[in-house]
């Protein structure tokens, strides 16, 4: 196998995008991409997206985005894992670059959620759920992660100030990124009052419905050294993926990520490392308790400290585990197939040093943590610059 | 999305009579499926009717086909012979639900496909009393 | 012939109830009057998940229990109702399937007013006397609507009863059954329209009356016996005031009726309604008393059943809720406004 960098991102202001279409924005993403790594040519291309049936009406997006982005006839393929697709396409091009099969491969992801109203598209999401046996229930994601908050509240005590203190942290983050979606401050205050969703989850503590694309440029880390001079060398060193019952009511413990758990482990066992050995993370924080539960999995913090540490300051910008310095889903935005990929480039930028006002001290190796549904996918890549 | 005739009809020994299937080992999979751990003997079981709430949340916010009941309460259940199901729990003011109150299954209308299609039936839970 | 009889039985009612007052206020009416005059209270009403079909399961569940009877042993299953939920499409197959019932079983709906229960719980009987079938299931259920502002919005209500027919362990004994029918245009409600029509006080001597009187004198004479050979009477009851009236000129007493009496608290359950009130009684029967059973159905006509308790009645009576405390307990008040939306008074646009 060989090593693989990261040679070109390409991202742009997500949010709800009226004039872009779901072939505009990954065009844009793509082609910023492209540039970015100063490439002619790719050799392949995936793509992460998790219902553009539902959502757009067009499946086929593999030809369909070779051909608007201007690469045909170069192979390129959609995967879909729901919430996780961009971490999965992005561990699919890696695949292909780290085998020899291909040179330099473009993994995107991308969705456009707003072609639909807010009930069609809650539907959608919730399709990424056990359709025939939560679904029909009436269950919607905010319900399903809601159940687990209380479930986390039960057994460890953690607090709605907790919760809420992972939307202020990622809010104040997000207000430094000018990609993001929601780029502003929160308060406390705000978040605890915002309006009732899902009993005990509220607004503040939910992602957004967005509209987005992303896009990262993968080539052998031989052939970035060579010609790919210009920055600091990014490699990938851990790549895990594991999956779970679809359906949470299956899981034995709902206050835990087993999908999670099990893909850090082997990320950190190919990077030959531990949890302690990451410097800052960008972790799926669809809903705030989410990152509580997924950054206990990830084994950062022990379980039922998840909450305590985000209360703490651990994970801010200039505590000892900065998450999300992006903004999250939270504020970033959360068009679903593109998340996985632009947490890449958040960890990508940070290691290269060009995250801007929100640029992290020191860091050498970044954590990206994406998950399907309510966790019965993750995917879980380590970063690391080199030199 | 409407559910049409095909998809409804399969699921019915499911929905309205809550059959699953009992490893020798004790596991329980519900819905019943095609493959089974290797090895393990299974046989038809009928989901245990009363149960306790696990965990529990009040949906405000709720799809097109289930909006006129919000807010509705959504729970965990486990029911007395150890299996899990997600299920609504009615009949009760959402602000007397607890987790580990007693519940059990009652047969309840779930969704209406819009005017003209399916009415779908299933079960929901509701408190003992 | 061989005995049969009722072998188990049970009756579901929601726990929705709206006021008399709450319904007068929104029309300018005068809840005095309906309490009073038509000695009516309070109804039930049936949740936005409950319909006939969810409350004839429950019932059916109720009665196989007590009956201790598998869904399986079943050979029919029969469920009357003015209000099934589909047009076009049986209530019956719904419930047969979740009660275990299918798929060697007959099953057929019956429509006839208010009088659809009485008729499934006959045909039940019926083919069970026959030695058709082993069990018979007859259910009365319905989640009946009354036009906005109208009498009818006072009473009309939902709630249902299932009873288990069978030629074993009997708990209740069918001893003679009578039928009184005319054509007479009552009530009605013609196909497409939401809401029935009724002839207002013709509803009343040419229709109730003359044709529960008629199965009650009937079947008296057929059996050779007078009001005092009954230690209950249920009747067929739109409101509170109805069935008082027909047991006392029957010669009734209160004591005799009151127990089947429900509907000043229920609302006319229609289908549901005189066979509710027979769950009320068997609730509390003791071995050796005989009930008389009349049912009235607009169109027009009456069944009417005797019933003598059997001593197993003590060993069933536990073993599934009962009707007065569904009745009495854990109610759940509307407003109007909800029970406009509950029951689908609201003009939206179709989804």
């Amino acid at each position: 196998m060989r090593d693989v960098a990261i040679v070109g991102v390409g991202i742009h202001k997500w949010g709800e995008l009226w004039n872009m279409s779901l072939r505009d924005m990954f065009a844009l993403a793509g082609s910023r991409a492209i540039e970015d790594a100063g490439i002619d040519h790719i050799d392949s291309m995936y793509i992460g997206c998790m219902s553009s049936g539902l959502f757009t009406a067009q499946e086929h997006l593999a030809s369909l985005l070779a051909d608007y982005l201007g690469v045909l006839p170069a192979p390129a393929a959609r995967v879909e894992s729901a919430c996780a697709s961009g971490g999965l396409a992005f561990r699919m091009g890696w695949m292909e670059v780290a085998s020899g099969l291909s040179d330099i491969v473009l993994v995107g992801g991308v969705e456009k959620m707003t072609d639909v109203n807010g009930d069609e598209a809650t539907f959608a999401l919730s399709t990424a759920a056990d359709t025939e046996y939560e679904g029909y229930q009436g269950a919607t994601f905010p319900a399903l992660y809601a159940l687990m908050a209380r479930a986390h509240i039960d057994k460890y005590g953690t607090t709605l100030e907790q919760m809420s203190q992972v939307a202020v942290k990622s809010h104040s983050n997000g207000a430094l990124n000018p990609d993001a979606q929601y780029p502003f401050p929160v308060t406390l205050e705000q978040v605890m009052k915002s309006t009732l969703v899902a009993e005990p989850l509220r607004l503040l503590h939910c992602s957004p419905i967005t509209d987005g694309a992303a896009a990262v440029i993968l080539v052998p880390a031989d052939i970035a050294k060579a010609k790919f001079k210009k920055r600091p060398l990014v490699v990938v060193t851990g790549a895990g993926h594991a999956t779970d019952t679809i359906a949470l009511h299956s899981r034995k413990d709902l206050t835990w990520m087993n999908s999670t758990e099990i893909a850090a482990k082997k990320a950190y066992q190919m990077a030959n490392i531990g949890p302690k050995d990451i410097d800052f993370a960008e972790v799926h924080d669809c809903f705030s308790i989410a990152e509580i539960i997924v950054t206990e999995s990830l084994g950062f913090f022990e379980a039922g400290q998840g909450g305590p540490a985000a209360e703490k300051g651990i994970t801010a910008r200039d505590g000892a585990k900065p998450i999300n310095t992006s903004g999250g889903l939270k504020s970033k935005g959360h068009p679903v197939g593109a998340t996985g990929v632009a947490q890449i480039i958040e960890v990508v930028r940070q290691l290269w040093g060009e995250a801007g006002t929100r640029q992290l001290n020191n860091v050498r190796r970044g954590l990206t943590q994406n998950m399907g549904g309510t966790g019965g996918s993750a995917l879980v890549h380590i970063l690391e610059k080199r030199g | 999305m409407k559910i049409r005739s095909p998809r409804y009809a399969r699921e019915i020994p499911q929905r309205y009579r809550c059959e699953a299937v009992k490893a020798e080992t004790g596991e329980i999979f519900f819905p019943p499926r095609v493959v089974y751990p290797k090895g393990v003997k299974v046989a038809p079981h009928t989901l245990a009717q009363t149960g306790k709430v696990l965990s529990y949340t009040i949906l405000n916010v709720a799809p097109m086909e289930y909006s006129d009941l919000t807010p509705y309460a959504l729970g965990v259940i486990e029911l007395d012979d150890g299996a899990r199901i997600t299920a609504q729990i009615v009949d009760i003011d959402t602000a007397e639900i607890k987790t580990g109150m007693p519940v059990k299954i009652e047969f309840r209308k779930l969704r209406t496909e819009g005017d003209e299609g399916l009415l779908c039936y299933g079960y929901k839970v509701v408190p003992m009393r | 012939m061989s005995e049969v009889g009722i072998v188990g039985y049970g009756a579901y009612l929601p726990r929705y109830r709206i006021k008399v007052e709450s319904i007068a206020a929104v029309w300018g009416a005068d809840a005095e009057s309906y309490k009073r005059g038509l000695y009516l209270f309070e109804k039930s009403v049936p949740g936005l998940d409950q319909d006939t079909i969810t409350m004839a399961v429950e019932a059916s569940r109720y009665a196989l229990k007590r009956a201790g009877v598998q869904g399986k042993q079943l050979g029919a299953v029969y469920v009357g109702s003015e209000s099934h939920p589909y047009a076009v499409k049986p209530t019956g197959t719904v419930l047969a399937e979740a009660i275990g019932a299918t798929p060697v079983c007959h099953t057929a709906d019956f429509e006839f007013a208010c009088k659809a229960g009485t008729e499934a719980m006959y045909v039940s009987y019926a083919q069970v006397k026959a030695g058709l079938i082993q069990y018979g299931l007859g259910v009365g259920a319905d989640t009946s609507q009354g036009a906005p502002g109208d009498a009818l919005e006072y009473s009309a209500s939902a709630g249902a009863a299932a009873f288990v027919f069978g030629a074993q362990e009997i708990v209740a004994r069918v001893d003679h059954t009578y039928s009184f029918m005319t054509d007479t245009p009552d009530f009605w409600r013609r196909e497409h329209q939401f809401y029935p029509q009724h002839g207002g006080r013709f509803t009343g001597e040419p229709a109730y009356f003359k044709h529960t009187l008629g199965a009650a004198k009937g079947i008296m004479a057929l059996a050779k016996m007078k009001p005092t050979d009954f230690r209950y009477v249920v009747f067929h009851q739109p409101n509170g005031k109805f069935p008082m009236e027909a047991g006392k000129r029957l010669g009734f007493t209160k004591e005799q009726y009151e127990t089947g009496l429900v509907t000043p608290w229920l609302g006319n359950t229609y289908s549901g309604a005189s066979p509710i009130g027979l769950t009320a009684i068997l609730d509390v029967a003791k071995p050796g008393d005989r009930i008389l059973m009349v049912s009235f159905g607009s169109g027009a006509g009456s069944d009417a059943f005797i019933y003598t308790v059997t001593d197993r009645i003590l060993e069933i009576q536990n073993q599934a809720p009962k009707t007065r405390p569904q009745l009495d307990e854990n109610k759940f008040y509307l407003d109007y406004g909800k029970y406009a939306k509950f029951r689908g008074k609201i003009i939206r646009n179709e989804k």
